[in-house]
């Protein structure tokens, strides 16, 4: 009949703790406040604390009655309610000592009171984190303070993302069912917030399923509440993720479906679980393949780029924010090998060097050895000759070298014999592309060119 | 007291006139026009938030706008050459070999193909027509390509096919529009104009997107095609003539020698550099690098325009003939500019629109003529650029504003004296060739007659975003702002057809 009145109290409980709160910290601040002529305030300080008592004994029987009947779990509210009944106690000892020694000049008094004071803050934090969540305070500090106490705020997740070429190897569960789950899901059943008791965060907690029972039916898929929620019409009451989050894509609720039918597996990787790549191809991570090497190295400012570009050189970063560099003489045909001086303490970054249409000698491939990095070497329309390309083998990733219309020769193409990454190889209208060039065996693609079209009958008659 | 009576007699005359409705009206008319004002004011730069552009903190780009700027992904080609065939080439006849079609020459076509379809000039239902060209499998990819082609049919390897190529638009000058702007109507930038505003010109004696024409007629949708629309007009097309100085007016003339310019131009733009020191307007520093850019240009045109020069394997390999205005020409002279690192080289040949209402126009006759004409100096070109090296960052794409029906021409209902296809949206064929292309592949299939896509269709702007995806920009964030919104070269469509890629 009256067993509403039990957990009514127990509401109270956040009103009524405010009380001993106030009345303690009046009575500490009336013990220490002036600091002479404490004396007169004695019966002032023994009502405060006569009052500090009776309230504290209230909040703490308010407190219990809540706790019992919220149905708390004794870890989470343990150091709250131990130090708020250690308050209540020291605050009723401080009382009878006051009491009875008529002053508060003892060591015993300033002990006690130090420690009801430190017993009063901690409980009601401990109080306040209960109510308002942990973090109500930690939320609004600004990011770089939140990291210094070790709370990195909302998790981030990363979608599924697998590998091309390795996908089959992909744990089903691990490394595609649950991406999709903490995407998704995750947001509302966690270990801090379980809506219907679910929490979809470990193979464990999915077994066990949520208050209405397991949400994975051994026997079929089509009866397992976890695919049937997700599928229902957007419009129905039961349709999960709710209407207004954000919802799973097509392609993962397949991956769902045929993880289920599949029988839930935990340990399989996909190609054990029989997945198609059609199945997992949208959630493949494509890797831009590069013929540039992959160095981290320190950009170079903008200033240094508009200094060299005074200097007649086009220069331009490879792509946008990229360290490494794109040097065209476009606009530079007096160009000599001296002038790659201009370029030695860039040379690290410099991928792309185009020479063509300039002056420069043989000698330029000494000076090349200091361009690590260079990948593509254009040298067309030069008097080079090719006599020190072995200089080039230092140039290790080297991968295309143009030499169109130069005076190389087959003698020296051959010292770039055994280059270790050069692929190609541009040597149309040399000496090279007029020897008996393509008997000669090269470690590269050698273009000679000299492509003719014949004259076919066709090509005269007009219709 | 009195003058006090007369001034508050005053104050309330002009309050109540305040609420007259003539007053109201005047208030109304002024105040939306300012409304009105705002934002055309903003689209023209004045009053925008942009604050690098206010004052004089200006960048590189302002003071030269085609300064070269980095892709801000990685490229696989730097520059393109687009070979347009203007008037559409017949893909029937070319590339899409339909043995089905034989079979139902002369015959009617089926009217469930007809229902809801609007044809330039074909009325009523018109009959089937089979391919005019015998077709053959070349390379080992196994290419079908036409005997009209017979020196192109040889490098079917190095090139990849779209064979469901569809757009919306089935008059010329709309089609051309769309497929170089991105929009059946004016007002759109092309291609070429969006890449140079993006990349500017690595050759700074040389404009960035240039643009050479041949078939004796410049395409139905005029310069548009090639324009800068709502972009500075910096970054349209530089066409340059067939015949005689591709450029008029920029050799000096006799009597004046180069110093003389020299010191005139470093005169102007003295007085100019001083005017901008007084008024800070932008566009006079951008009037002295033009005038720059003009003596420049004298250098290097002249040299890169002359195809005198050129040894004689070369015009015997492109076929082409010094002084007159031909494709060929215009071939030999693209290879030149991508060589001397122009980015956009357009070429447009006019004469593909094969009706059949004359000779000329006539799938058996003028078509195989055209194709003779530009047979040898495609493959030439491409050929020319991948001895050269040049194919590996050069894009070459080839293709026609649509394409041409299955069915034969029966324009306004009569039977036609020579054998044509009318306009054609649903399906037609384009190629591209170079850098980061699936060399000897082809993407899309058409149906049994040829009349449209049954996979891998490709829509006009597909084929824009796998252009600039090539070049580096992510179609999608490659905009430019005007009117109040960000616009883009493929409106809100375009996927890249990543098929065709490397």
């Amino acid at each position: 009949m009256l067993n509403f009145i039990i957990p009514l109290i127990g509401r109270f409980h956040p009103l009524i703790v405010h009380l001993p709160i106030g009345f303690i910290l009046m009575a500490l601040l009336l013990m220490y406040y002036p600091k002479k002529d404490k004396i007169q305030f004695l019966p002032a300080i023994e009502t405060a604390l006569l009052w500090s008592c009776i309230t504290a004994v209230l909040a703490c029987i308010s407190g219990l009655l809540l706790y019992t009947s919220e149905g708390y779990a004794f870890s989470t509210v343990q150091n709250h309610l131990i130090l708020g009944l250690a308050t209540a106690l020291i605050c009723l000892l401080l009382f009878f000592q006051v009491k009875k020694c008529k002053t508060i000049n003892t060591p015993k008094i300033h002990l006690n009171s130090a420690l009801l004071g430190l017993f009063l803050m901690l409980t009601g934090h401990l109080g306040g984190s209960l109510t308002h969540g942990e973090d109500y305070l930690i939320e609004v500090l600004p990011e770089q303070v939140q990291s210094a106490f070790g709370y990195t705020g909302y998790e981030e997740f990363d979608p599924i993302a697998l590998d091309e070429n390795h996908w089959e190897e992909a744990l089903f569960y691990e490394d595609v069912i649950q991406p999709i789950f903490n995407q998704n899901c995750r947001s509302c059943h966690n270990q801090k917030n379980s809506k219907g008791g679910l929490l979809l965060t470990s193979k464990e907690t999915i077994l066990k399923g949520g208050k209405n029972g397991p949400v994975i039916s051994g026997s079929s898929w089509e009866k397992s509440e976890l695919h049937h929620r997700m599928t229902l019409p957007l419009d129905h009451e039961d349709h999960m993720p709710p209407k207004e989050k954000k919802q799973p894509k097509k392609e993962e609720l397949e991956l769902v479906k045929y993880w289920l039918a599949s029988g839930a597996p935990f340990e399989k990787n996909l190609a054990m679980a029989g997945v198609t790549e059609e199945l997992v191809e949208p959630f493949f991570i494509k890797s831009e393949v590069s013929i540039y090497p992959k160095v981290e190295l320190t950009s170079v400012g903008t200033e240094k780029l508009s200094n060299v570009r005074d200097k007649g050189f086009f220069i331009e970063p490879l792509i946008k924010e990229s360290s490494l560099l794109k040097v065209s003489c476009i606009n530079f045909p007096d160009f000599n090998e001296k002038d790659l001086e201009l370029l030695q303490d860039i040379s690290q970054n410099i991928v792309f060097l185009d020479l063509s249409r300039t002056k420069v000698n043989d000698q330029v491939f000494e000076s090349l050895i200091d361009f690590e990095n260079l990948t593509i070497l254009k040298l067309n329309n030069t008097h080079i000759t090719g006599t020190g390309f072995e200089h080039l083998h230092k140039c290790t990733h080297l991968i295309q070298l143009h030499l169109t219309e130069t005076e190389v020769n087959l003698l020296n193409l051959n010292l770039l014999n055994g280059h270790p990454k050069l692929k190609k190889v541009f040597a149309y209208k040399t000496p090279a592309s007029k020897e008996e060039a393509h008997k000669h065996e090269f470690t590269f693609e050698v273009m000679f060119g000299n492509f003719e079209l014949p004259v076919l009958p066709t090509d005269s008659i007009t219709f | 007291m009195k003058n006090i009576g007369k001034l508050l007699r005053e104050l309330e005359q002009a309050r109540l006139e305040k609420l007259t409705r003539r007053n109201f009206i005047l208030d109304c008319a002024g105040k939306l026009g300012g409304l009105a004002l705002a934002p055309l004011l903003s689209s023209c730069g004045i009053g925008a938030t942009n604050t690098d552009k206010i004052g004089m903190n200006l960048s590189e780009r302002d003071l030269n706008p085609l300064s070269p700027l980095p892709p801000p992904f990685l490229p696989k080609v730097k520059s393109v050459i687009y070979l347009h065939m203007a008037g559409s080439p017949s893909q029937l006849e070319l590339f899409d070999y339909k043995p089905e079609l034989i079979k139902y020459n002369n015959q009617p076509c089926p009217e469930s193909l007809l229902e809801g379809k609007k044809f330039a000039f074909i009325r009523g239902v018109p009959n089937l027509l089979g391919p005019q060209a015998e077709f053959s499998q070349h390379g080992e990819s196994g290419a079908w390509i036409s005997d009209y082609l017979p020196h192109f049919s040889k490098l079917a390897d190095d090139v990849a096919f779209l064979k469901a190529v569809h757009t919306d638009q089935f008059n010329h000058g709309p089609a051309q529009l769309f497929m170089h702007t991105g929009s059946p109507r004016l007002g759109r930038p092309s291609l070429g104009s969006w890449v140079t505003y993006g990349l500017g010109t690595e050759n700074q004696n040389l404009p960035g997107f240039v643009v050479l024409t041949s078939g004796g007629k410049t395409p139905d949708a005029g310069k548009s095609v090639w324009g800068s629309g709502f972009l500075p007009s910096v970054y349209q097309g530089v066409q340059c003539r067939s015949k005689g100085s591709p450029v008029l007016y920029l050799e000096d003339p006799t009597g004046i020698p180069r110093d003389l310019k020299k010191s005139v131009i470093t005169s102007i733009n003295q007085i100019n550099s001083e005017e901008f020191d007084h008024y800070g307007d932008p566009e006079i520093l951008a009037r002295i690098n033009q005038y720059e850019m003009a003596f420049r240009m004298q250098i290097e045109v002249p040299e890169v325009m002359n195809i005198n020069d050129e040894p004689e394997y070369i015009h015997n390999l492109y076929g082409t003939e010094p002084g007159k205005e031909s494709f060929a020409n215009n071939c030999l002279l693209a290879r030149k500019l991508v060589e001397k690192g122009v980015r956009f080289v357009q070429l447009y040949d006019w004469g593909w629109d094969s009706h059949g209402s004359d000779k000329s126009t006539a799938l058996d006759l003028g078509l195989r003529n055209k194709c003779r004409e530009t047979d040898r100096p495609i493959s030439a070109l491409l050929l020319d650029l991948k001895q050269r090296g040049l194919l590996e960052d050069t894009l070459v794409v080839w293709g026609g504003e649509f394409g041409r029906t299955p069915m034969q021409e029966n324009r306004e209902g009569k039977t036609m004296g020579y054998k044509g296809r009318d306009h054609h949206v649903d399906a037609f064929t384009m190629w591209m060739a170079g850098g980061g292309i699936k060399k000897g592949t082809s993407f899309g299939t058409t149906d049994d007659l040829g009349f449209s896509g049954v996979e891998g269709r490709v829509s006009v702007h597909d084929i824009q975003a796998t252009i600039l995806h090539l070049l580096g920009f992510d179609h999608e964030q490659f905009t430019y702002e005007f009117q109040g919104r960000p616009f883009r070269l493929t409106d809100v469509e375009g996927e890249i057809i990543k098929e065709i890629l490397a």
